[in-house]
């Protein structure tokens, strides 16, 4: 019985990467992606991150509104394929908490990972969506959904530090 | 016949996070999914955790098992947090989690063993240890409820005690048609 798979993708592709970021001390949301019309689909998200060893959570948490306040920039997202027409997604990025956190639907996804020493090798929390069986994390447009990485905790232990350095590497495609 | 993978699944996908979890005392049944009429297919489950405190020697290893039973677990302390729907456009999860803090007095009945593994709680300072149970994409099938009476429960009686200084992370994805 033959069976074939797709050699490659014809979505639009796009991915937002942030290295050695230093975050708001108990830091909330870092990152919030939303805004394209179409429909968002991540495939993989990654974070990490070194400073005094202990542990951080990072929650995928769903908004129907956007989080606002606080300092933030609007990086632009790269394109996989220099074809294709730029996001239409926005990125935020806070590096000072927002005043006001979005309402949020759901955590989608979380998990822990450790902060370890700038020496050793570091831990990831990998959320890896590409070439299931099951949905990504699917964003359906404008103005009500958004996907933020979410960072905050009520253990003191794990809440992040301005000696934090963090990796975050997020991808998706929009349609 | 020809089959192929489609590039993205059509399939209403769940998902039920819970990250530093303070488990009861020698904890048996943690979280129980059932309920939904249809096919429910889990897709992904990892627990893993650390210790508020440096664990003792001899007692770090948990045993979380995946046990299919025929009726809920009953009694104890008991929440049911609402699922997360992936794809905002789905309807929201026809199944119903139970998460007990406080061990349930009544264990289900028709219990089996579908999946298991071990792992070890580290301090809070080290990386943790994670038992995957992975059924994305395989040619054979994942663990699949079939009907009301259905229920898959994360239990973790097995391996050294839980403690109450467990902080357990949970994720399990599951699919429903």
């Amino acid at each position: 019985m033959p069976g074939f798979n797709l050699i490659d993708s014809g979505l639009a592709t796009y991915n937002f990467v942030q290295i050695q970021f230093q975050p708001a001390t108990n830091a909330s949301d870092v990152i919030m992606i939303g805004g394209f019309g179409g429909q968002t689909k991540f495939r993989y998200i990654e974070v990490s991150g070194t400073g005094t060893a202990a542990q951080r959570v990072a929650n995928m948490i769903r908004r129907s509104t956007k989080s606002t306040g606080g300092a933030s920039t609007n990086p632009v997202p790269s394109k996989a394929d220099s074809s294709d027409q730029p996001s239409q997604n926005q990125v935020t990025l806070w590096t000072a908490n927002p005043g006001a956190l979005g309402t949020t639907v759901a955590t989608v996804d979380g998990s822990t990972f450790t902060m370890v020493a700038s020496t050793a090798i570091q831990d990831r929390a990998i959320f890896q969506y590409e070439y299931q069986t099951s949905k990504p994390i699917t964003l359906n447009g404008g103005t009500a959904d958004f996907l933020c990485i979410n960072m905050a905790t009520a253990i003191a232990a794990a809440q992040t530090a301005s000696t934090d350095r963090i990796d975050f590497d997020v991808w998706w495609t929009e349609r | 016949m020809p089959s192929f993978t489609p590039l993205d699944s059509s399939l209403a996908t769940y998902s039920f996070i819970q990250l530093q979890f303070q488990p009861a005392a020698t904890a048996t049944d943690v979280i129980n999914i059932g309920g939904f009429s249809g096919t429910c297919k889990f897709r992904w489950i990892s627990v893993s955790g650390s210790s508020t405190v440096i664990p003792s020697a001899g007692t770090a290893q948990r045993a979380s098992s995946i046990i299919r039973r025929t009726a809920r677990s009953t009694g104890g302390t008991s929440t049911n947090p609402l699922p997360a729907v992936v794809d905002s456009r789905d309807n929201p999860s026809g199944s119903v989690v139970s998460l007990w803090t406080v061990n349930p007095a009544g264990l289900g009945a028709g219990a089996v063993t579908m999946d298991a593994g071990t792992f070890t709680i580290t301090n809070a300072a080290s990386i943790q240890d994670r038992a995957i149970f992975q059924y994305e994409l395989q040619s054979s099938k994942p663990l699949v409820l079939n009907g009301a009476n259905d229920f898959l429960c994360v239990n973790l009686t097995g391996g050294n005690p839980t403690l109450t200084t467990d902080r357990l992370d949970f994720d399990l994805w599951w699919t429903e048609r």
